[in-house]
């Protein structure tokens, strides 16, 4: 079927190019995250220097969701009190949601859009524990996945609303939208986004295929991020017309080994905690 | 006559059907949320969970 109003890779490509790439400090943190021996003080001299990502990522740890409103004056300080593997996750959010910038499009419920991302984040980072995966790394993953849909609302406004028009009155998912209207789909358009940024290929390919996990070669982060939005869709509390639960890989959940027994439990931590996060990452 | 006992059936029907009220509506609304999800075991499993997790939440809680 010949796409509504196509977007073709090349023009998206253009776009992704004005786009302001990632603070070199967070690529370097991104790097950290393979690497057993980190020079954290130099890391946090360099958090230091930037000073609107720092500011950020104070802002941030002195939220209530910590607990420590007004005790956090500095980087190192915060490294302190929350330890080096939470401030980290702070900068990326923090870099990264500085980067993407937040979506004005009216059609496009930003709010909403950072809520679902923050519950995935923490369904991300609870299936992680289980699994014995980075809880950290996922917990990244999570908070990014969709940052093609960002991209695709932010650099084509228009075509994005007849997407979003597209999928109410057919009531279809996302993706299957996407590439009705556009020729591509979010998944696409995030995977262009994370080699702009020079991610890693692990958090790459979550953002590539969290809707798709399956195939030749199948990604653990993947399988993790698809099976935390398949479940941050079934918690939402008001999911309206276009918030339904994605197509859902089966072999997915075999390959991470989880438990029936373990999802409630799951679904409790992560409805205790989302309030506050998403004020936390608001701030 | 007014201190009379209603059948012990009665006594049992009114919450319970309030209960059978509740459950269809949170089936209802979980199908619903559910349906592009596909159809196979594993998402007939997921679907029985959040049932059981929302029917366990205070009304109004998801």
């Amino acid at each position: 079927m010949t796409p509504l109003n196509p977007v073709s890779e090349a023009a998206l490509t253009a776009r992704i190019e004005q786009l302001p790439a990632l603070p070199t400090i967070a690529n370097e943190l991104l790097a950290s995250f393979d690497q057993d021996d980190i020079d954290v003080d130099t890391l946090a001299r360099r958090i230091s220097n930037d000073q609107s990502l720092a500011a950020h990522t104070l802002r941030i740890a002195n939220s209530p969701f910590y607990g420590l409103s007004g005790k956090v004056g500095a980087i190192p300080d915060a490294i302190v009190i929350l330890g080096f593997r939470t401030v980290r996750s702070l900068v990326l959010s923090a870099a990264m949601a500085q980067s993407l910038g937040r979506v004005g499009n009216g059609e496009f419920d930003s709010h909403r859009f950072w809520r679902h991302s923050t519950s995935v984040a923490l369904f991300a980072r609870g299936i992680a524990r289980l699994c014995r995966e980075n809880p950290e790394v996922a917990f990244t993953a999570g908070l990014i996945h969709d940052m093609g849909r960002v991209l695709l609302g932010t650099c084509f406004p228009e075509q994005y609303r007849q997407v979003i028009d597209w999928q109410r009155d057919r009531d279809c998912p996302t993706m299957e939208a996407e590439r009705a209207v556009l020729g591509l789909d979010h998944c696409v358009a995030g995977g262009l986004l994370a080699r702009r940024w020079c991610l890693p290929a692990n958090l790459a390919g979550a953002i590539a295929r969290h809707h798709l996990p399956d195939g030749d070669t199948c990604l653990r982060l993947a399988d993790v991020c698809h099976w935390a939005d398949v479940l941050a869709h079934a918690l939402a509390p008001n999911p309206g017309p276009l918030g339904a639960v994605p197509p859902v890989s089966a072999d997915a959940w075999e390959r991470l080994g989880l438990d029936w027994a373990q999802v409630p439990p799951l679904l409790q931590d992560v409805q205790r905690d989302l309030e506050e996060t998403c004020l936390a990452f608001a701030a | 006559m007014s201190g009379q006992t209603p059948p012990p059936d009665a006594v049992v029907a009114a919450p319970l059907g309030e209960a059978d009220d509740r459950e269809a509506q949170v089936r209802q609304q979980v199908a619903h949320l559910f349906r592009h999800a596909g159809d196979h075991a594993v998402v007939e499993r997921l679907r029985e969970v959040v049932v059981a997790y929302r029917m366990a939440a205070p009304e109004g809680r998801p």
